[in-house]
Protein backbone atom coordinates (compact mmCIF):
# COMPACT_ATOMS: atom_id res chain seq x y z
CA UNK A 1 0.00 0.00 0.00
CA UNK A 2 1.55 3.24 -1.09
CA UNK A 3 0.49 7.26 -0.55
CA UNK A 4 2.59 8.07 -3.65
CA UNK A 5 0.77 9.85 -6.04
CA UNK A 6 -2.23 10.12 -4.39
CA UNK A 7 -3.02 13.09 -6.99
CA UNK A 8 -3.54 10.72 -9.58
CA UNK A 9 -6.06 8.26 -7.85
CA UNK A 10 -10.07 8.60 -8.16
CA UNK A 11 -12.13 10.05 -5.18
CA UNK A 12 -13.33 6.45 -5.35
CA UNK A 13 -10.03 4.57 -5.13
CA UNK A 14 -9.04 6.82 -2.63
CA UNK A 15 -12.01 6.26 -0.34
CA UNK A 16 -10.89 2.45 -1.41
CA UNK A 17 -7.32 3.48 -0.01
CA UNK A 18 -9.25 4.88 3.06
CA UNK A 19 -10.63 1.66 4.15
CA UNK A 20 -8.02 -0.62 3.61
CA UNK A 21 -5.34 1.76 5.79
CA UNK A 22 -8.26 1.66 8.49
CA UNK A 23 -9.29 -2.44 8.57
CA UNK A 24 -4.94 -2.57 9.00
CA UNK A 25 -4.97 0.30 11.84
CA UNK A 26 -7.52 -1.69 13.36
CA UNK A 27 -5.46 -4.66 13.40
CA UNK A 28 -2.01 -3.19 14.20
CA UNK A 29 -4.53 -1.12 17.69
CA UNK A 30 -5.63 -4.71 18.59
CA UNK A 31 -2.18 -6.35 18.45
CA UNK A 32 -0.60 -3.20 19.79
CA UNK A 33 1.90 -2.59 17.29
CA UNK A 34 2.20 1.38 17.82
CA UNK A 35 4.80 2.37 15.31
CA UNK A 36 3.17 0.29 12.53
CA UNK A 37 -0.22 2.33 13.61
CA UNK A 38 1.35 5.48 14.13
CA UNK A 39 2.43 4.43 10.13
CA UNK A 40 -1.49 3.83 8.64
CA UNK A 41 -2.65 6.71 11.09
CA UNK A 42 -0.31 9.33 8.74
CA UNK A 43 -1.10 7.42 5.50
CA UNK A 44 -4.70 7.61 6.49
CA UNK A 45 -4.34 11.28 7.14
CA UNK A 46 -2.43 12.29 3.60
CA UNK A 47 -5.63 10.55 2.18
CA UNK A 48 -8.17 13.06 4.08
CA UNK A 49 -5.63 15.65 2.86
CA UNK A 50 -5.76 14.66 -0.54
CA UNK A 51 -9.65 14.49 -0.42
CA UNK A 52 -10.35 17.68 1.37
CA UNK A 53 -7.58 19.04 -1.56
CA UNK A 54 -10.29 18.08 -4.40
CA UNK A 55 -12.77 20.66 -5.23
CA UNK A 56 -15.84 20.91 -3.11
CA UNK A 57 -13.88 19.15 -0.79
CA UNK A 58 -14.51 15.75 -1.07
CA UNK A 59 -14.17 14.28 2.23
CA UNK A 60 -17.89 14.00 2.26
CA UNK A 61 -17.26 10.61 0.46
CA UNK A 62 -16.00 9.58 3.32
CA UNK A 63 -19.72 9.16 4.27
CA UNK A 64 -19.94 5.89 2.33
CA UNK A 65 -17.93 4.18 4.99
CA UNK A 66 -20.23 5.01 8.05
CA UNK A 67 -21.22 1.46 7.64
CA UNK A 68 -18.23 -0.19 6.63
CA UNK A 69 -18.28 -3.55 8.28
CA UNK A 70 -15.02 -2.80 10.43
CA UNK A 71 -15.35 -0.13 13.24
CA UNK A 72 -11.98 1.12 13.11
CA UNK A 73 -12.99 2.42 9.47
CA UNK A 74 -16.57 3.83 10.44
CA UNK A 75 -14.95 5.99 13.45
CA UNK A 76 -11.81 7.60 11.42
CA UNK A 77 -14.22 7.96 8.40
CA UNK A 78 -16.45 9.76 10.67
CA UNK A 79 -14.13 11.60 12.27
CA UNK A 80 -12.38 13.23 8.97
CA UNK A 81 -16.15 13.70 7.66
CA UNK A 82 -17.25 16.03 10.73
CA UNK A 83 -15.94 19.60 8.73
CA UNK A 84 -18.12 18.45 5.47
CA UNK A 85 -21.21 16.58 7.02
CA UNK A 86 -21.21 17.44 10.48
CA UNK A 87 -24.56 15.51 11.22
CA UNK A 88 -24.85 12.49 9.56
CA UNK A 89 -20.66 12.17 10.79
CA UNK A 90 -21.54 12.65 14.49
CA UNK A 91 -24.86 10.59 13.95
CA UNK A 92 -22.16 7.90 12.85
CA UNK A 93 -19.75 8.85 15.70
CA UNK A 94 -22.77 8.55 18.82
CA UNK A 95 -23.88 4.97 16.81
CA UNK A 96 -19.84 4.17 18.08
CA UNK A 97 -19.75 5.91 21.37
CA UNK A 98 -22.95 4.10 22.65
CA UNK A 99 -21.83 0.45 21.73
CA UNK A 100 -19.24 -1.69 23.38
CA UNK A 101 -16.81 -1.98 20.71
CA UNK A 102 -13.40 -1.45 22.32
CA UNK A 103 -11.43 0.95 22.09
CA UNK A 104 -13.24 2.72 18.78
CA UNK A 105 -15.80 3.73 21.58
CA UNK A 106 -13.94 5.35 23.69
CA UNK A 107 -12.54 7.45 21.32
CA UNK A 108 -15.93 8.18 19.76
CA UNK A 109 -16.85 9.21 23.23
CA UNK A 110 -13.68 11.45 23.70
CA UNK A 111 -14.79 12.70 20.76
CA UNK A 112 -18.33 13.64 21.25
CA UNK A 113 -16.64 15.20 24.85
CA UNK A 114 -14.30 17.52 22.68
CA UNK A 115 -17.17 18.68 20.04
CA UNK A 116 -19.45 19.97 22.55
CA UNK A 117 -16.96 21.83 24.92
CA UNK A 118 -15.37 22.90 21.77
CA UNK A 119 -11.79 21.56 21.91
CA UNK A 120 -12.37 20.36 19.03
CA UNK A 121 -13.51 22.10 15.75
CA UNK A 122 -13.14 20.12 12.63
CA UNK A 123 -11.77 21.69 9.68
CA UNK B 1 -53.78 -24.53 26.93
CA UNK B 2 -51.46 -22.54 29.50
CA UNK B 3 -51.58 -19.45 26.80
CA UNK B 4 -54.77 -18.95 26.86
CA UNK B 5 -55.35 -18.68 30.60
CA UNK B 6 -57.15 -15.36 31.60
CA UNK B 7 -54.60 -12.81 32.96
CA UNK B 8 -56.34 -11.97 36.35
CA UNK B 9 -53.92 -13.91 37.90
CA UNK B 10 -52.06 -11.19 41.03
CA UNK B 11 -48.73 -12.36 39.18
CA UNK B 12 -49.94 -11.15 35.91
CA UNK B 13 -51.17 -7.87 37.33
CA UNK B 14 -47.82 -7.24 39.04
CA UNK B 15 -45.95 -4.07 37.42
CA UNK B 16 -42.99 -5.42 35.64
CA UNK B 17 -39.87 -4.19 37.61
CA UNK B 18 -37.15 -5.65 34.66
CA UNK B 19 -37.91 -7.86 31.90
CA UNK B 20 -34.00 -10.53 31.47
CA UNK B 21 -33.45 -13.27 28.34
CA UNK B 22 -31.58 -15.10 30.78
CA UNK B 23 -31.51 -16.26 34.49
CA UNK B 24 -30.06 -13.40 36.74
CA UNK B 25 -29.87 -13.60 40.46
CA UNK B 26 -31.32 -10.49 42.23
CA UNK B 27 -31.74 -9.91 45.65
CA UNK B 28 -35.06 -11.41 45.60
CA UNK B 29 -33.74 -14.96 43.61
CA UNK B 30 -33.17 -16.80 40.58
CA UNK B 31 -35.37 -14.25 37.99
CA UNK B 32 -35.95 -14.87 34.34
CA UNK B 33 -38.18 -12.62 31.89
CA UNK B 34 -40.42 -10.21 33.64
CA UNK B 35 -39.05 -10.40 36.97
CA UNK B 36 -40.44 -14.07 37.41
CA UNK B 37 -38.77 -15.32 40.50
CA UNK B 38 -37.32 -19.19 39.40
CA UNK B 39 -35.79 -19.52 42.59
CA UNK B 40 -36.36 -17.06 45.72
CA UNK B 41 -33.44 -15.94 47.95
CA UNK B 42 -34.35 -16.64 51.85
CA UNK B 43 -31.14 -14.14 52.76
CA UNK B 44 -28.60 -12.04 51.22
CA UNK B 45 -27.23 -13.93 48.31
CA UNK B 46 -28.62 -17.10 49.74
CA UNK B 47 -30.78 -19.07 47.25
CA UNK B 48 -33.99 -21.27 48.72
CA UNK B 49 -32.66 -25.10 48.00
CA UNK B 50 -34.29 -26.53 45.07
CA UNK B 51 -34.89 -29.64 46.78
CA UNK B 52 -38.55 -30.82 46.65
CA UNK B 53 -38.85 -28.06 44.01
CA UNK B 54 -37.35 -29.11 40.90
CA UNK B 55 -39.99 -30.08 38.57
CA UNK B 56 -41.51 -26.51 39.47
CA UNK B 57 -38.40 -25.17 38.58
CA UNK B 58 -38.13 -27.03 35.16
CA UNK B 59 -41.43 -26.83 34.78
CA UNK B 60 -41.28 -22.53 34.66
CA UNK B 61 -38.35 -23.09 32.42
CA UNK B 62 -39.91 -25.09 30.09
CA UNK B 63 -42.79 -22.44 30.12
CA UNK B 64 -40.11 -20.03 29.18
CA UNK B 65 -38.82 -21.83 26.67
CA UNK B 66 -41.79 -23.43 25.06
CA UNK B 67 -39.65 -26.76 25.18
CA UNK B 68 -38.49 -29.68 27.39
CA UNK B 69 -35.38 -28.48 29.72
CA UNK B 70 -33.03 -30.56 30.35
CA UNK B 71 -33.20 -31.49 34.50
CA UNK B 72 -29.20 -31.14 34.05
CA UNK B 73 -29.74 -27.13 34.20
CA UNK B 74 -30.61 -27.85 38.00
CA UNK B 75 -26.66 -28.37 38.23
CA UNK B 76 -25.68 -25.47 36.94
CA UNK B 77 -28.24 -23.21 39.26
CA UNK B 78 -26.80 -25.10 41.88
CA UNK B 79 -23.26 -24.25 41.07
CA UNK B 80 -24.18 -20.81 39.98
CA UNK B 81 -25.99 -20.41 43.71
CA UNK B 82 -22.91 -21.65 45.02
CA UNK B 83 -20.70 -19.07 43.62
CA UNK B 84 -23.24 -16.25 43.84
CA UNK B 85 -23.48 -17.29 47.54
CA UNK B 86 -20.09 -16.49 47.79
CA UNK B 87 -19.96 -12.96 46.07
CA UNK B 88 -18.82 -14.14 42.54
CA UNK B 89 -20.63 -13.29 40.48
CA UNK B 90 -18.43 -13.74 37.65
CA UNK B 91 -18.04 -17.28 38.49
CA UNK B 92 -21.70 -17.50 38.85
CA UNK B 93 -22.51 -16.22 35.50
CA UNK B 94 -20.10 -18.90 33.93
CA UNK B 95 -22.33 -21.54 35.35
CA UNK B 96 -25.41 -20.30 34.22
CA UNK B 97 -24.10 -20.10 30.79
CA UNK B 98 -23.12 -23.28 31.10
CA UNK B 99 -26.82 -24.76 31.32
CA UNK B 100 -26.79 -24.04 27.61
CA UNK B 101 -30.04 -22.21 28.05
CA UNK B 102 -29.41 -19.38 25.57
CA UNK B 103 -31.64 -15.63 25.81
CA UNK B 104 -35.15 -16.25 25.34
CA UNK B 105 -35.92 -15.46 21.90
CA UNK B 106 -39.12 -13.28 22.36
CA UNK B 107 -39.11 -12.21 25.30
CA UNK B 108 -43.10 -10.93 25.72
CA UNK B 109 -43.90 -14.16 24.73
CA UNK B 110 -41.60 -16.08 26.78
CA UNK B 111 -42.24 -13.58 29.56
CA UNK B 112 -45.71 -14.04 29.66
CA UNK B 113 -45.80 -17.87 29.39
CA UNK B 114 -43.76 -17.93 32.37
CA UNK B 115 -45.97 -15.21 34.22
CA UNK B 116 -48.32 -17.48 33.97
CA UNK B 117 -46.78 -20.93 34.32
CA UNK B 118 -45.68 -19.36 37.75
CA UNK B 119 -49.34 -18.40 38.95
CA UNK B 120 -50.70 -22.00 38.04
CA UNK B 121 -48.12 -23.38 40.49
CA UNK B 122 -48.63 -21.02 42.98
CA UNK B 123 -52.34 -21.58 43.25
CA UNK B 124 -51.19 -25.27 44.20
CA UNK B 125 -51.06 -26.40 40.32
CA UNK B 126 -48.83 -28.96 39.06
CA UNK B 127 -45.85 -28.97 37.24
CA UNK B 128 -47.48 -31.64 35.23
CA UNK B 129 -49.94 -29.66 34.57
CA UNK B 130 -47.67 -27.19 32.92
CA UNK B 131 -45.60 -29.66 31.49
CA UNK B 132 -48.99 -31.05 29.98
CA UNK B 133 -50.13 -27.14 28.49
CA UNK B 134 -46.55 -26.90 27.29
CA UNK B 135 -47.23 -30.82 25.79
CA UNK B 136 -44.28 -31.90 26.51
CA UNK B 137 -43.34 -35.54 25.66
CA UNK B 138 -45.36 -37.53 28.09
CA UNK B 139 -42.71 -39.99 29.18
CA UNK B 140 -40.68 -36.73 29.94
CA UNK B 141 -42.91 -35.93 32.46
CA UNK B 142 -43.49 -39.27 33.91
CA UNK B 143 -40.02 -39.68 34.43
CA UNK B 144 -39.42 -36.78 36.38
CA UNK B 145 -42.45 -37.38 38.34
CA UNK B 146 -40.47 -40.73 39.31
CA UNK B 147 -37.35 -39.12 39.98
CA UNK B 148 -38.22 -35.97 41.80
CA UNK B 149 -40.34 -37.83 43.90
CA UNK B 150 -43.85 -36.03 43.62
CA UNK B 151 -45.74 -37.61 46.68
CA UNK B 152 -43.46 -35.62 49.25
CA UNK B 153 -46.01 -32.83 51.07
CA UNK B 154 -46.91 -30.10 49.24
CA UNK B 155 -47.82 -26.14 50.74
CA UNK B 156 -51.60 -26.30 50.40
CA UNK B 157 -53.07 -23.10 47.84
CA UNK B 158 -53.68 -19.93 49.70
CA UNK B 159 -50.64 -20.28 51.52
CA UNK B 160 -47.39 -18.86 51.48
CA UNK B 161 -45.55 -20.49 48.93
CA UNK B 162 -48.50 -22.38 48.50
CA UNK B 163 -48.12 -25.14 45.65
CA UNK B 164 -44.70 -25.68 46.19
CA UNK B 165 -42.52 -29.00 48.20
CA UNK B 166 -40.70 -28.56 51.40
CA UNK B 167 -37.35 -26.62 51.08
CA UNK B 168 -34.75 -25.78 52.83
CA UNK B 169 -31.84 -23.46 52.75
CA UNK B 170 -29.11 -23.83 50.51
CA UNK B 171 -26.19 -22.78 52.68
CA UNK B 172 -23.79 -22.97 49.27
CA UNK B 173 -23.95 -27.06 48.41
CA UNK B 174 -23.31 -27.91 45.55
CA UNK B 175 -23.83 -31.85 45.77
CA UNK B 176 -26.51 -32.44 48.41
CA UNK B 177 -27.97 -36.11 48.41
CA UNK B 178 -29.89 -37.06 45.62
CA UNK B 179 -28.88 -34.18 43.42
CA UNK B 180 -29.33 -34.92 39.70
CA UNK B 181 -25.91 -36.54 38.39
CA UNK B 182 -23.69 -35.50 35.36
CA UNK B 183 -23.86 -39.18 33.68
CA UNK B 184 -25.75 -38.63 30.43
CA UNK B 185 -28.53 -41.58 29.88
CA UNK B 186 -31.29 -40.65 27.86
CA UNK B 187 -33.52 -42.75 29.78
CA UNK B 188 -33.14 -40.71 33.04
CA UNK B 189 -34.25 -37.44 33.17
CA UNK B 190 -32.46 -36.41 36.52
CA UNK B 191 -28.72 -37.39 34.25
CA UNK B 192 -27.54 -34.70 31.92
CA UNK B 193 -27.62 -35.25 28.24
CA UNK B 194 -31.72 -36.88 28.52
CA UNK B 195 -32.67 -34.05 27.18
CA UNK B 196 -29.80 -31.45 25.77
CA UNK B 197 -30.58 -31.86 22.73
CA UNK B 198 -34.07 -29.89 23.71
CA UNK B 199 -31.55 -27.37 25.11
CA UNK B 200 -29.60 -27.29 21.91
CA UNK B 201 -30.25 -23.23 20.77
CA UNK B 202 -30.43 -22.20 16.69
CA UNK B 203 -27.25 -20.57 16.60
CA UNK B 204 -27.11 -16.79 17.35
CA UNK B 205 -26.35 -14.14 14.50
CA UNK B 206 -23.10 -12.40 15.75
CA UNK B 207 -22.47 -9.26 15.23
CA UNK B 208 -24.86 -7.44 17.14
CA UNK B 209 -24.27 -4.67 19.31
CA UNK B 210 -25.11 -2.63 16.06
CA UNK B 211 -21.72 -3.31 15.19
CA UNK B 212 -19.18 -5.17 12.47
CA UNK B 213 -19.21 -8.80 12.18
CA UNK B 214 -17.80 -10.27 15.59
CA UNK B 215 -14.51 -12.30 15.03
CA UNK B 216 -13.94 -15.16 15.92
CA UNK B 217 -13.52 -15.56 19.98
CA UNK B 218 -9.76 -16.11 20.91
CA UNK B 219 -8.43 -19.04 21.42
CA UNK B 220 -8.15 -20.40 24.90
CA UNK B 221 -4.98 -23.04 25.41
CA UNK B 222 -5.73 -26.16 27.04
CA UNK B 223 -1.99 -25.47 28.64
CA UNK B 224 -2.23 -21.86 29.34
CA UNK B 225 1.13 -19.52 29.68
CA UNK B 226 2.50 -18.76 33.14
CA UNK B 227 0.80 -16.24 35.02
CA UNK B 228 1.96 -12.60 34.49
CA UNK B 229 3.77 -13.06 31.13
CA UNK B 230 2.97 -11.75 27.55
CA UNK B 231 1.11 -14.27 26.60
CA UNK B 232 -0.92 -14.37 28.97
CA UNK B 233 -1.65 -10.49 29.10
CA UNK B 234 -2.19 -10.84 25.32
CA UNK B 235 -5.49 -13.86 26.04
CA UNK B 236 -6.33 -11.91 29.11
CA UNK B 237 -6.85 -8.51 27.25
CA UNK B 238 -7.92 -10.20 23.73
CA UNK B 239 -10.60 -12.11 25.98
CA UNK B 240 -12.13 -7.99 27.51
CA UNK B 241 -12.02 -6.95 23.84
CA UNK B 242 -13.52 -9.62 22.48
CA UNK B 243 -16.71 -10.04 25.11
CA UNK B 244 -16.99 -6.18 24.72
CA UNK B 245 -17.34 -6.26 21.61
CA UNK B 246 -19.72 -9.08 22.01
CA UNK B 247 -21.75 -6.91 23.93
CA UNK B 248 -21.29 -8.76 27.29
CA UNK B 249 -21.62 -7.55 30.53
CA UNK B 250 -21.52 -9.65 34.11
CA UNK B 251 -24.19 -8.58 36.43
CA UNK B 252 -24.88 -5.24 36.99
CA UNK B 253 -26.40 -4.25 40.13
CA UNK B 254 -28.02 -0.81 40.03
CA UNK B 255 -29.68 -0.17 43.59
CA UNK B 256 -31.85 -3.04 43.90
CA UNK B 257 -32.22 -4.11 39.87
CA UNK B 258 -30.43 -6.21 38.62
CA UNK B 259 -29.84 -5.81 34.97
CA UNK B 260 -27.75 -8.45 32.49
CA UNK B 261 -27.02 -7.65 29.37
CA UNK B 262 -25.47 -9.81 26.32
CA UNK B 263 -25.85 -13.43 25.57
CA UNK B 264 -25.05 -16.24 27.82
CA UNK B 265 -25.36 -18.65 25.37
CA UNK B 266 -23.91 -18.36 21.34
CA UNK B 267 -20.25 -17.79 21.21
CA UNK B 268 -19.86 -15.95 24.22
CA UNK B 269 -20.91 -18.58 26.13
CA UNK B 270 -18.93 -20.98 24.09
CA UNK B 271 -15.95 -18.56 25.07
CA UNK B 272 -16.84 -18.45 28.80
CA UNK B 273 -17.32 -22.26 28.99
CA UNK B 274 -13.85 -22.87 27.06
CA UNK B 275 -12.13 -20.27 29.70
CA UNK B 276 -13.84 -22.23 32.41
CA UNK B 277 -12.25 -25.96 31.40
CA UNK B 278 -9.01 -24.49 31.39
CA UNK B 279 -7.99 -23.63 34.82
CA UNK B 280 -5.35 -21.73 34.28
CA UNK B 281 -7.47 -18.92 32.34
CA UNK B 282 -8.94 -18.71 36.30
CA UNK B 283 -6.37 -16.36 36.67
CA UNK B 284 -6.91 -13.78 34.13
CA UNK B 285 -10.44 -13.84 35.61
CA UNK B 286 -9.74 -10.92 38.31
CA UNK B 287 -8.51 -8.55 35.43
CA UNK B 288 -11.75 -9.76 33.27
CA UNK B 289 -14.31 -8.81 35.89
CA UNK B 290 -12.47 -5.86 36.69
CA UNK B 291 -12.55 -4.11 33.17
CA UNK B 292 -16.31 -4.65 32.62
CA UNK B 293 -16.87 -2.35 36.02
CA UNK B 294 -20.00 -0.21 36.23
CA UNK B 295 -18.23 3.37 36.12
CA UNK B 296 -17.33 4.75 39.82
CA UNK B 297 -17.16 7.90 41.69
CA UNK B 298 -13.57 8.56 42.85
CA UNK B 299 -14.63 7.49 46.22
CA UNK B 300 -15.46 4.29 45.24
CA UNK B 301 -12.55 3.72 42.90
CA UNK B 302 -10.19 4.36 45.87
CA UNK B 303 -11.73 1.10 47.51
CA UNK B 304 -10.34 -0.99 44.73
CA UNK B 305 -7.98 -3.33 45.97
CA UNK B 306 -5.55 -5.94 43.31
CA UNK B 307 -5.94 -8.27 42.08
CA UNK B 308 -7.41 -6.74 39.10
CA UNK B 309 -6.42 -2.81 39.44
CA UNK B 310 -3.44 -0.85 38.84
CA UNK B 311 -2.56 2.82 40.40
CA UNK B 312 -3.49 5.12 37.93
CA UNK B 313 -1.98 8.60 37.65
CA UNK B 314 -4.71 11.44 37.05
CA UNK B 315 -1.67 13.65 35.42
CA UNK B 316 0.96 11.22 34.07
CA UNK B 317 4.01 10.80 35.36
CA UNK B 318 5.49 11.96 32.90
CA UNK B 319 4.50 14.94 33.44
CA UNK B 320 7.36 15.89 36.25
CA UNK B 321 9.44 16.03 32.72
CA UNK B 322 7.15 18.90 31.75
CA UNK B 323 7.78 20.94 35.03
CA UNK B 324 4.76 19.55 36.72
CA UNK B 325 5.60 19.34 40.71
CA UNK B 326 6.35 15.88 41.86
CA UNK B 327 4.90 16.45 44.76
CA UNK B 328 1.93 17.05 42.85
CA UNK B 329 2.00 13.99 40.80
CA UNK B 330 2.39 11.38 43.51
CA UNK B 331 0.07 12.72 45.66
CA UNK B 332 -2.81 10.85 46.54
CA UNK B 333 -5.72 12.91 45.05
CA UNK B 334 -3.86 12.30 41.89
CA UNK B 335 -3.73 8.78 42.27
CA UNK B 336 -6.48 6.51 41.83
CA UNK B 337 -6.47 2.28 41.50
CA UNK B 338 -8.41 1.82 38.18
CA UNK B 339 -9.15 -1.90 36.49
CA UNK B 340 -5.90 -2.68 35.32
CA UNK B 341 -6.73 -3.72 31.87
CA UNK B 342 -8.74 -0.13 31.57
CA UNK B 343 -5.52 1.29 32.68
CA UNK B 344 -3.51 -0.27 29.59
CA UNK B 345 -6.04 0.82 27.57
CA UNK B 346 -5.92 4.69 28.68
CA UNK B 347 -2.44 4.59 28.07
CA UNK B 348 -2.29 3.41 24.36
CA UNK B 349 -4.65 6.03 23.48
CA UNK B 350 -2.61 8.58 25.33
CA UNK B 351 -0.18 7.63 23.20
CA UNK B 352 -1.58 7.47 19.75
CA UNK B 353 -1.81 10.18 17.09
CA UNK B 354 -5.91 11.32 17.10
CA UNK B 355 -7.58 13.55 14.64
CA UNK B 356 -9.05 15.52 17.54
CA UNK B 357 -5.80 16.55 18.50
CA UNK B 358 -3.54 18.97 16.82
CA UNK B 359 -0.57 20.91 16.69
CA UNK B 360 0.50 24.35 15.94
CA UNK B 361 0.50 22.61 12.58
CA UNK B 362 -2.84 21.51 12.56
CA UNK B 363 -1.28 18.25 12.03
CA UNK B 364 -2.61 15.50 14.47
CA UNK B 365 -0.98 14.69 17.49
CA UNK B 366 -1.12 11.90 20.00
CA UNK B 367 -3.70 13.03 23.17
CA UNK B 368 -0.40 12.44 25.72
CA UNK B 369 1.34 14.96 22.98
CA UNK B 370 -1.45 17.55 23.65
CA UNK B 371 -1.24 18.13 27.23
CA UNK B 372 2.59 19.20 27.27
CA UNK B 373 2.73 22.53 28.70
CA UNK B 374 -1.09 22.84 29.99
CA UNK B 375 -1.45 23.98 33.38
CA UNK B 376 -1.96 21.89 36.30
CA UNK B 377 -5.76 21.99 36.62
CA UNK B 378 -6.24 21.53 32.35
CA UNK B 379 -4.29 18.27 32.90
CA UNK B 380 -6.36 16.92 35.58
CA UNK B 381 -9.66 17.74 34.47
CA UNK B 382 -8.42 16.19 31.08
CA UNK B 383 -7.16 12.87 33.27
CA UNK B 384 -10.93 12.83 34.93
CA UNK B 385 -12.44 13.36 31.18
CA UNK B 386 -10.61 10.31 29.91
CA UNK B 387 -11.62 8.36 33.15
CA UNK B 388 -14.80 9.39 32.34
CA UNK B 389 -15.20 8.69 28.57
CA UNK B 390 -13.35 5.10 29.17
CA UNK B 391 -16.52 4.03 31.41
CA UNK B 392 -14.13 4.35 34.58
CA UNK B 393 -15.27 7.40 36.21
CA UNK B 394 -18.64 7.84 37.01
Amino acid sequence: MTTDNLENLSVNALVDRFAAIGVEQYKASDAEEDERYKELFYKMYDIQEELKRRQGDERRALIMLFDYPNMQVRLMAAQYALAVAPQAARRAIEAIAASTWAPQCYDARMCLHMLDEGTFVPN
Amino acid sequence: MLYRQPRDSSHAREPIAFASPMMIFTPQGLVLGAGTILAPANGARKLKSLKGREQDVLALLSAAYGRAVAPSVLNNIERAAKSWSEGDDFTAHIHLAHSGLRALDDLPSAAHRLRMAKGVLDHGGSPRSVFEALRLDPRYIDALEKHYNPKQPRVPAGHPGGGQWTSEDWSGAANAPGRVSSDATPDDPGKAGAQDAANEPPKPGIGHNQGPPLEPAPEVPKVGPAFNTSPFWDFTKAAVRWLGRAGWKPLVRVGIRVGIEGTVGGPVGDFLLAAEAAYWAYKAYPYIKSYFDPPKTLEELRKNEKPGYDDHHIVERWSKKDGVPESKIESPDNIVPIPKLKHWEINNWLGKPNPKFRDENDKPISPRDYIKGKTWEERYQFGLDVLRKFGVLE
